[in-house]
């Protein structure tokens, strides 16, 4: 059966339509007022953080827009008021809704890997020519490899709808998952991405064209809010396939995701109990994923930007390695001459209430009886809306992800390395913290046999946890020699990074980076407590 | 609106008489029974169980197959129960149910037995369950409190717990009553750090579950973990169950970096390491700090 994404423009229009009404609805409830009041509340919220986003941005025209609406606001009878923001709506629903084009996605799937393939050509060709380009491209293909329950999933997206949630750690992240997707025989996804990133001509064409939705972060006010959910949710009720980056934005440290935003999770939930009250019975499934690069293209800044913050990230990055094409090039083909391989791994699908599903499509409890899901929804025999029962039941949503993050997390051969150098650095100054520590370890030399050593007692922990089923250790580190393994972290971070994280000088590994080095080893900071002990 | 009370505990059977006037009626089902138990959960939405600490969970694994999606249950706060868990941790680890609450307080089955004035609070995340639960078991001499914080209520009541024992071990050693109130006061301070710090909410510490427990505890000089202080105070061992509650928290104390220094000292007399009177004098001698 073809994915409903491929029918997504027939449907267009009514889905818009959909939205605009079920937003209109839920503007009559807002704040607990009614009609007019109701609607004048949501468009004074609306103009007054324009207003302010605006007057930052010094974009004249629609500050004055937005000042006019702002003044008359109180003036307009309800009729008014109703058709200003049923406009208003209409408006962020056409910029927000994406667009699938099947003859890009069949010219993707054919010549070129999606996205990716189309952003690795430009560099190609740019180097090398068309020809050289295209081989490239199938390298690279062998340097991603995609694993996990794919068997499960392609008999789940048979009959009910995915959402794939995976975790975030560069913008190539989106085009990365959709090759993925195709790769390992799954239905192409539609996503909500940043609106910057539609601004790259090259990925915004197919970005536009394969069910790519924006998503302009900018815009704070409750409408365009309640826009965004309304349109997730609509989708998914419609069956379509949705990818979601719960952590929000790009993990600034390096860390895997914990952290999760539950918005447009909550809307699986919510999409479940609707398509129930439809007497429509398709199940939604939650679907963890895990990128595991062993070089991040943004390392530098992102890590830059977590330092400057001490942890508060902003919102968006305007403008990062991902921006510059010429450094996403080298990206690309630095990645290519890796030998060890980027992981994209897809973890067990869950249901909406958190539960693990079997191979069979079944919601189990945790002693393996099968549940049935739409009991969740009860009470006294019936189903009932409850939202703070349906937001907590969410949140365990949220606390299961990220527990599955972390048994999916694929240990590469930068984070073991980059995690064992700067720990065994702040265990040489255990008094420092660690700004202090990341100014003052640039150079330092650690000699290799220690180093091995450590990385050694650090592997052999790992794989002690892969068999506890906490991470997931590749072939290629637990097969090899751990010499090897630490020569190819370092190779790895000399590949790309104008200064690499640490390199080797005669028998030792001086430190060159401290806070890329901190960036790669923190994506094993969860485990840090169990990896200390077996240093100690 | 019917209630299934697992447990032929006295709680339960308390608690079971009172919910029997709520609508529908309450079941009360004794451990032991399988098919009882699956009988009455196919017929009923809310549950208490009315198990503590290892009980609690052999009653959950027991039944597990028996719960669904629909299922509330309330559990009792105050002692951990196996692997570790508090007792809706229990409840996630070997059950599908979702929608828990768990009550602490000053109150207990013969207050309850009797009708003289007492008092819940019924920690839940889920707002509509605690308040069925309020509307259930409240009465002329029972005031029910419900609190969104089901975590800081499990942390201080088993605190609580743990707290009276110092209580009971202060009053055995006849350090008098200034030391007692020293004691009151610094439990409840370490009790709020130990609920915030491990993801509960401030002022929790200070309810019902926490202050509400060791006021009661040191005012009535009686219960099992104040008898345990005494006991202590006098060179006995004492059981078990204690000494895993004070662990468990030490622990995870531990984990988040927190200093808990009235908890590693009840943890160490419980275990034997360390004597009343020796740990009284470790107390007193620590280095000078503001409250």
């Amino acid at each position: 059966m073809q994915a409903p994404l491929f029918h997504f423009n027939d449907h267009r229009p009514d889905i818009e339509r959909e939205v605009v009404a079920r937003v209109m609805a839920a503007t009559d409830r807002f704040g607990g007022a009614r009609p007019p009041r109701s609607h004048q509340l949501v468009l004074n919220d609306a103009a007054y953080h324009e207003i302010r986003r605006l007057e930052a941005s010094g974009d004249e025209e629609r500050l004055e827009r937005w000042r006019s609406l702002a003044r008359q606001l109180g003036r307009m009878d309800a009729d008014t008021l109703a058709a200003e923001l049923r406009r208003l709506a209409a408006y962020y629903v056409g910029d927000v809704v994406g667009h699938f084009d099947p003859r890009v996605y069949r010219f993707a799937s054919r010549v070129l890997p999606v996205g990716l393939g189309m952003l690795f050509n430009a560099a190609d060709v740019a180097t090398a020519g068309m020809r050289h380009g295209l081989k490239a491209l199938r390298e690279l293909s062998g340097r991603i490899r995609v694993e996990g329950e794919l068997d499960t999933l392609q008999r789940l997206a048979t009959f009910g709808t995915l959402v794939v949630v995976p975790t975030h750690s560069s913008n190539l992240d989106s085009v990365v998952l959709g090759w993925s997707l195709m790769e390992a025989g799954l239905p192409p996804c539609t996503y909500g991405a940043g609106k910057n990133l539609f601004t790259n001509p090259l990925i915004g064409y197919f970005m536009r064209n394969l069910g790519a939705y924006r998503v302009d972060r900018r815009l704070k006010h409750d409408l365009y809010k309640q826009i965004l959910k309304t349109y997730s949710q609509v989708l998914l009720e419609r069956g379509y396939h949705s990818l979601f980056f719960p952590g929000g934005t790009r993990s600034r440290s390096g860390a895997v995701d914990q952290k999760l935003k539950l918005g447009l999770m909550g809307t699986a939930l919510t999409a479940t109990s609707e398509r129930l009250r439809r007497g429509d019975d398709r199940p939604i499934y939650i679907v963890p994923a895990t990128i595991n690069y062993p070089l991040v293209l943004e390392a530098e800044t992102l890590v830059g930007e977590f330092l400057k913050e001490a942890g508060q990230a902003r919102y968006i990055i305007e403008d990062d390695e991902f921006s510059r094409v010429g450094r996403v090039t080298h990206f690309a083909i630095k990645l290519m001459g890796l030998d060890t391989s980027m992981v994209i791994r897809y973890g067990a699908p869950l249901d909406v209430f958190g539960n693990p599903v079997g191979p069979d499509g079944e919601s189990r409890g945790p002693d393996g009886t099968v549940l049935r899901r739409e009991r969740y929804l009860f009470r006294d025999g019936q189903p009932v809306d409850d939202a703070a029962r349906d937001a907590e039941y969410t949140r365990h949503l949220g606390r299961e992800v990220a527990k599955a993050f972390l048994r999916e997390t694929v240990v590469l051969p930068t984070a073991l390395l980059g995690w064992v150098l700067l720990e065994r650095e702040r265990r040489a100054v255990p008094h420092l913290d660690l700004f202090a520590l990341l100014r003052t370890t640039s150079g330092e030399r650690q000699p290799l046999a220690e180093v091995r050593a450590d990385a050694e007692r650090v592997r052999t922990k790992l794989m002690a946890m892969e068999a506890a089923g906490e991470v997931r250790v590749p072939p290629e580190l637990r097969r090899q020699s751990i010499d090897a393994v630490v020569d190819e972290a370092l190779r790895t971070f000399a590949m790309y990074h104008a200064r690499p994280a640490a390199e080797r000088e005669g028998d030792g590994v001086v430190v060159r980076d401290p806070r890329l080095l901190y960036f790669y080893g923190n994506r094993l900071a969860a485990w840090a407590r169990p990896l200390r002990e077996v240093l100690a | 609106m019917t209630w299934v009370v697992l447990g032929d505990t006295p709680l339960g059977r308390a608690l079971s008489k009172r919910l029997s006037g709520a609508g529908g009626g309450a079941r009360l089902v004794g451990a032991t029974s399988k098919r009882a138990a699956a009988d009455a959960l196919a017929g009923a939405e809310r549950v208490v169980v009315a198990f503590e600490g290892r009980a609690l969970a052999t009653a959950l694994a027991a039944h597990a197959s028996h719960f669904e999606g629909h299922h509330r249950l309330l559990v009792l706060a105050g002692r951990v129960t196996e692997g570790a868990r508090l007792p809706s941790e229990a409840v996630g680890a070997l059950t599908c149910v979702r929608q828990v609450a768990v009550v602490a307080g000053a109150a207990d089955a013969g207050a309850l037995a009797s009708d003289r004035p007492a008092a819940f609070v019924v920690g839940s995340a889920f707002p509509a369950w605690a308040k069925e639960i309020q509307a259930a078991l409240a009465g002329p001499a029972l005031r029910v409190y419900t609190q969104p914080d089901p975590l800081g209520v499990e942390i201080a009541a088993a605190f609580a717990e743990i707290g009276a024992v110092a209580l009971g071990a202060a009053r055995g050693l006849g350090a008098g009553p200034v030391a007692e109130a020293t004691a009151l006061t610094r439990a409840v301070a370490e009790m709020e750090r130990l609920v915030v710090g491990l993801g509960g909410r401030v002022g929790t510490a200070h309810g019902l579950a926490g202050l509400g427990v060791l006021a009661a505890s040191a005012l009535r000089a009686d219960g099992d973990p104040y008898r345990a202080g005494l006991a202590l105070a006098r060179g006995e061992r004492v059981a078990d169950g204690l000494l895993e509650t004070a662990a468990v928290l030490a622990a995870r104390a531990t984990e988040v970096g927190l200093e808990s220094p009235m908890l590693s000292m009840v943890c160490a007399m419980l275990a034997g390491e360390v004597d009343a009177a020796a740990a009284l004098e470790r107390l007193m001698a620590r280095a000078p700090r503001a409250e």
